[in-house]
């Protein structure tokens, strides 16, 4: 029978190890999506997974008091999808059911002129209907 | 030896609901199915997980606090995925091609009725 501390450490470390993989297929989801609100869950998944990532970790370590950054975490989290959502629901609703986003938006076609339009009009980039 | 046993199964299962997730993300084609998908996996994978973590530490602050974070994200988990398919809804010009929908007026009477037939769906 092994040491009962080496058997939750490797257990511990080992789902640390799966979540933050896991962490990063969601990442390809958030640059690949066709659509913002793609990009809008995938920041919400990234993260509630952090919060489990963290409370694993400060097992791991043995300090108790680092959860209280998951506590506030996961309220900034929440806050950031209501916003984001909010405001794209008040933009289409002042501007009368037509989109007025794409007005100024210049789609782009290489990597390097997409970079420049991630610089220039970040706002655009995110929102903008492809 | 127990609690341990009890933590590794739940640690496991929260651990492939998240996993089955993660690729069910990718499998899907239509935005609404990908919000389905993501309210699941963030309300069951992280109760799990954070249920796992409560067993393994016993009876401390460190569990009050793991159990206020399961119950906020209970509370809002449902606000947030409902605040983006309202914001999906109102901004896809291609629903049509997706599902049936009504229109209403404002006082709630209907105006529109758009459901398909089999034909159509056939024939699309």
């Amino acid at each position: 029978m092994p040491d009962i501390n080496n058997l939750k450490n490797y257990l511990l470390i080992g789902s640390a190890v799966f979540l933050s993989i896991t962490i990063f297929a969601c990442l390809l989801r958030a640059i690949l999506g066709p659509r913002f609100t793609d990009r809008i869950i995938a920041a919400n998944i990234i993260g509630t997974k952090t919060i489990a990532l963290i409370s694993i970790m400060s097992l791991i370590v043995g300090e108790d008091y680092l959860v209280d950054i998951c506590l506030i975490y996961a309220i900034i989290s929440f806050l950031s999808v209501v916003v984001l959502a909010r405001s794209v629901i008040e933009q289409k609703h002042k501007s009368g059911g037509s989109n007025n986003i794409n007005n100024n938006s210049h789609s782009a076609d290489d990597l390097r002129s997409m970079i420049q339009q991630i610089w220039r009009e970040p706002f655009n980039y995110i929102f903008e209907e492809q | 030896m127990l609690r341990i046993i009890i933590a590794a199964l739940l640690m496991l299962a929260g651990l492939f609901v998240l996993g089955v997730a993660t690729i069910g993300i990718f499998r899907f084609s239509t935005m609404l199915n990908r919000i389905h998908i993501a309210a699941k996996c963030d309300t069951l994978g992280a109760l799990l997980v954070l249920s796992s973590l409560i067993v393994l530490s016993g009876m401390t602050i460190f569990s009050l606090k793991l159990l206020l974070v399961i119950i906020f994200l209970w509370l809002s988990n449902p606000v947030s995925s409902h605040l983006v398919a309202r914001a999906e809804v109102k901004t896809n010009p291609d629903l049509n091609k997706i599902c049936d929908f009504m229109r209403f007026d404002e006082q709630g009477n209907l105006i529109k009725l758009n459901i398909k037939t089999d034909d159509e769906v056939s024939a699309s």
